[in-house]
């Protein structure tokens, strides 16, 4: 039976990788993420899986796609400096389609920067940090229990698309202890090894043969024919190509495969926002200081609302764009200098105003920092709430 | 929303961290929603560490907080640190052989031996976390003698739970009796 109990951030990220069926982890620990590696070393040989510590974060995401295509879901978990080498391998397992999970709790860089303080600097590396135009999925969980549903759902995407996954938040959010139902290890235990199902094979398998928009399922190594994967572009069976009509359609299939909800528990989260004048859009921790200004900014008489991406890419566009319909002001709020508020503008821009409030600092936006920002964009506060003072 | 915050300040081997965990599992125990939060360095022991409870009615949307109402203090040095952020009105509590003075505020201070305490009964100061949190529950009413059993209880194997409760015992008897020479004094 699964029981509400304290758990940290990072723990309930272990948990949900194991209870979604990942048997194997290949890491190299590092502040502020090392949390759930210790995790899975001591829960994996429980469960029948395999735990690595390996010499660097590039084999650990090497290894991650090799137990992957061997029939495993596998995880990795970094920080900054780890994720900025992982790039090479996020970008060969976003080309060959191999599903795997990466999470990176993020704390402040650039480079070795203040490692154990909290930040929201990787956002468009998560996005952007590896060469070439390839589809990624970030998701962005903003609190302990959420951490364990979107590790979970982010293995269910991975295999849907047979896509890499990175589950991004905060050092708050991977340190922080709070109550959270997570399921006892006694039943993580009782569900044992598991392996994804290789698809039965008629005749010729070929793992880049599209149907309906998505790659077949995997087959894994070892069930099934051989085939061929490589970080060449390639057609339908794996092999290289340099035919230009075959590389042109292989990338604009490869890049239009992920739809704007990848999975149904993950649409935006919308509090207050059906008569709002401003909108805060806030992810990870950030979302909760946003919550509470908003709150405070009701309290004080103006229409406040938030909006909370939890798949930060693809970015949830139609949601943003049907609200920008309705709202003329957009706050975003980030421990950054403006990651996602970049998108933000491209989306509603044409539409609504979009202004900012951001801290790098080493220290997480607190929620009066974020109110103070909203009354400022909103102008003279309203007469019934004229001489109260800021809560 | 009531809420409460309780910082464990000392240095890392005292059991902070340790101890703000059992404090939270302990209001989680009494139906009350809590959160953790802890700061150290990188040495395994004898660096600055620290353990921030959160303790509210229901769910927080924001549980990070900058404003102390409670602050066990267990060195010289963390009195001198956190003082600072004790709310005005709020608690320090400190132990008298580990801090000799604590900065002058608007809170109330005392200092307790603590640690004597748990050493003259146990043979050892090991538990002495646990003596500060029985000492927490005595003097604010935050958690309750029981809650903070049961943590102990469900945290600890066999002798460790004897000797810990054995500890919570004496911290909550320290806080008794400062209550009452309070009472007394008017």
């Amino acid at each position: 039976m699964a029981r509400l109990r304290l758990v940290r951030g990072n723990t309930a990220c272990a948990y949900g990788a194991l209870s979604a069926g990942c048997r194997f982890y290949a890491g190299y620990p590092i502040t502020p993420s090392s949390e759930v590696a210790e995790e899975m070393a001591r829960l994996l040989p429980r469960v029948g899986g395999v735990f690595v510590q390996m010499e660097d974060e590039m084999a650990s995401l090497a290894a991650c796609i090799g137990a992957s295509l061997g029939g495993l879901r596998s995880m990795t978990a970094t920080s900054g400096p780890g994720f900025t080498l992982m790039q090479e391998h996020l970008g060969y397992a976003a080309l060959a389609e191999i599903p795997c999970v990466v999470v990176d709790v993020m704390r402040l860089g650039p480079s070795t920067g203040f490692p154990t303080a909290p930040a929201q600097g990787d956002v468009l590396q998560a996005r952007w940090g590896s060469h070439g135009d390839y589809p990624m999925v970030v998701l962005a969980p903003a609190g302990v229990q959420e951490v364990f549903e979107l590790t979970a759902a982010a293995f269910e995407v991975a295999d849907r698309f047979r896509t890499p996954v990175v589950v991004l938040y905060d050092e708050v959010v991977g340190h922080m202890m709070e109550p959270a139902t997570l399921p006892e290890l006694s039943e993580l235990v009782a569900s044992g090894k598991w392996r994804r199902p290789s698809p039965p094979v008629q005749g010729t398998y070929l793992p880049y043969a599209y149907r309906e928009g998505t790659p077949p399922p995997l087959v894994s190594f070892g069930e099934g024919p051989r085939y061929h994967v490589t970080g060449l572009i390639h057609d339908e069976s794996g092999f290289p190509t340099q035919d230009p009509d075959e590389v042109g359609e292989m990338l604009r299939r490869l890049n239009g495969k992920l739809p704007e909800i990848p999975a149904g528990q993950l649409h935006p989260e919308l509090v207050a926002t059906g008569d709002a004048e401003v909108v805060v859009v806030a992810y990870g921790i950030t979302a909760r200081a946003a919550r509470a200004a908003v709150r405070q900014a009701r309290e004080l008489g103006v229409r406040a609302g938030l909006f909370r991406p939890r798949v930060l890419w693809p970015s949830p566009a139609t949601a943003l764009r049907e609200l920008s319909g309705r709202v003329g002001m957009f706050v975003v709020a980030e421990m950054n200098f403006g990651q996602w508020a970049r998108e933000v503008e491209r989306l509603v821009g044409r539409w609504a105003e979009v202004a900012t409030v951001n801290q790098v600092d080493g220290t997480p936006l607190s929620p009066q920092a974020i109110l103070e920002r909203v009354l400022e964009v909103t102008g003279p506060v309203p007469s019934a709430a004229a001489g109260r003072k800021i809560p | 929303m009531n809420r409460s915050v309780v910082r464990l300040a000392g240095s890392g081997g005292q059991g902070v961290v340790l101890g703000s965990v059992l404090l939270a599992e302990a209001a989680l125990r009494q139906g009350k929603w809590a959160a953790c939060f802890h700061a150290f360095g990188p040495e395994a022991r004898g660096g600055a560490a620290r353990g921030d409870v959160v303790i509210a009615d229901g769910p927080l949307d924001y549980p990070v907080s900058q404003e102390v109402d409670v602050l066990l203090a267990l060195t010289q040095e963390a009195a001198q640190r956190h003082a600072a952020s004790v709310r005005p009105g709020g608690v320090v509590i400190a132990d008298t052989s580990r801090v000799r003075e604590v900065p002058p505020g608007p809170y109330r201070a005392w200092r307790l031996p603590v640690y004597r305490s748990v050493r003259e009964v146990l043979g050892t100061e090991a538990p002495g976390n646990v003596a500060c949190l029985g000492v927490l529950a005595a003097v604010t009413g935050l958690v309750t003698a029981e809650a903070l059993g049961q943590a102990v209880r469900d945290r600890f194997r066999r002798d460790g739970v004897a000797q810990n409760l054995k500890a919570l015992e004496v911290g909550l008897r320290l806080g008794r009796e400062l209550l009452a020479r309070e009472e007394a004094a008017g």
